[in-house]
């Protein structure tokens, strides 16, 4: 009985100093990881609409289903300069973002996997084969690679690109 | 074994790629190029170092039924903190690395040291072992990058997911340098060497170097051995034969 109460503190002080140096590391960094993770997304908006690093961009986000987020993209003036749709997938291998970004005139502009826990070299094959096609085509008329349809990544890209492209013919389509 | 034995066994006598084969998964997997090879030795490093330290300090308290689940807990411990400060300090290699930085829980290296060394020595020499054995880790894992990256690409770069010491990527070195200017190296490079298959094929190539290198050792230390013995057995035959003449020269 002794034996097990011993080691049941020794476990409550591993887990407590383990939690404690966690916490720690966390107050240390969260304030800076979340800024490294706003600003790489603004990097990836401009990205998106071929905007160059310096020009000043705002925007408003609001969760438009358990899939998207929908996000309005404006210049200095006010101007709307396109919607980007934020689609989080989870498949077999976690979580996957995607970022749709879709012009006024319908035209996608381009498709960022913007983070990943899936297979690093699977999403680089991905990014670097199957997402250029996306840019330019209207969301009218959409046609996806049928080769890589069974890919894990490829299948949550087309899932959200296809719930964007729905989202903005129902509610954006008249701009 | 002396402090500097323990330290530097790891890089040849005992390096854990290429002599134990343990860490596998990052071994073949985040070694497509340079970078993101030295990226996750940093990382393995601190965690070996910093786990086998903790689990020195703890192997007396640690009760030896529960110690496999109490070495995971702090091995976990120091991969999140690694984790959380990879992601503040170098997005860019924590974007490259992905899952392969919490997947370095179940890196057997980690574990194996904890386990064999840091449960029964000191602080000091588990510290050693631990910095030792992470930079011989991260020795292999450079050589296996180096290698892959040149052939895939031709050339080996710095800067593109380490932000330290320079502030644009930089060619530490490329064969564009001995090409005219309107050739590049890139157009004939083996890129397979960048895939998971490239991986298993630079790793296989590495091992057979280093196999031949340790049959060749081995064959000339037996070499050595039998002219040893064949040395000792003509001495001994030739004190014989002197004593058996001096006998015969005595008996006459």
């Amino acid at each position: 009985m002794l034996g097990k109460f011993k080691t049941a503190i020794v476990l409550v002080i591993i887990g407590a100093i383990s939690g404690f140096l966690i916490w720690g590391t966390n107050e240390l960094t969260n304030e800076d990881i979340l800024l490294n993770r706003e600003l790489r997304e603004q990097a990836y908006y401009k990205d998106i609409f071929g905007l160059d690093e310096a020009v000043e961009i705002t925007y408003d986000s609001e969760r438009i289903s358990d899939l998207l987020e929908e996000v309005i993209i404006y210049d200095v003036d006010s101007n709307i300069l396109g919607y980007i749709y934020k689609g989080i997938d989870k498949n077999n291998y976690g979580d996957v973002v995607i970022l749709v970004g879709i012009e006024l005139s319908g035209d996608i502009s381009n498709v960022i996997i913007s983070s990943s826990t899936n297979t690093v070299t699977y999403v680089k094959n991905i990014k670097d084969n199957y997402l250029d096609p996306f840019v330019g085509q209207n969301i009218d008329g959409l046609e996806y690679d049928s080769s890589t349809g069974a890919s894990f990544t490829y299948s949550s890209v087309k899932k959200v690109v296809k719930a964007a492209s729905s989202y903005y013919l129902e509610n954006r389509g008249d701009e | 074994m002396s402090k500097k034995e323990n330290f530097l066994k790891g890089f040849f006598k005992e390096n854990p790629i290429f002599v134990f084969l343990l860490g596998m998964c990052p071994a073949l997997a985040t070694t497509a190029t340079f970078e993101t090879a030295l990226g996750m030795g940093i990382l393995v490093v601190f965690v070996l170092t910093a786990s086998n330290i903790v689990i020195s300090m703890l192997r007396k308290i640690i009760p030896s039924d529960v110690r496999t689940p109490s070495y995971i807990v702090v091995i976990a411990t120091f991969v999140t903190i690694v984790g959380m400060l990879t992601e503040w300090l170098a997005y860019d290699l924590y974007a490259a690395l992905g899952v392969f930085i919490p997947l370095i829980v179940v890196n057997c290296l980690i574990l194996g040291r904890a386990e064999a060394f840091a449960s029964k020595n000191n602080v000091i020499d588990s510290a050693i072992d631990g910095l030792g054995m992470g930079l011989g880790f991260t020795f292999a894992l450079v050589v296996i990058g180096v290698i892959r990256e040149f052939l895939g690409s031709g050339s080996v770069m710095y800067g593109n997911y380490l932000p330290f010491l320079v502030d644009a990527p930089i060619n530490l070195f490329t064969l564009d340098w001995f090409l005219g200017p309107n050739v590049s190296i890139a157009d004939y490079a083996l890129s397979m060497f960048m895939s998971p298959a490239g991986a298993f094929i630079a790793l296989g190539l590495i091992l057979a170097v280093m196999q031949n290198k340790n049959v060749r050792k081995t064959e000339k230390l037996e070499k050595e051995k039998k002219a040893m013995i064949a040395e000792k057995k003509r001495i001994a035959l030739d004190k014989k034969k002197q004593t058996a003449l001096k006998k015969v020269g005595d008996a006459s």
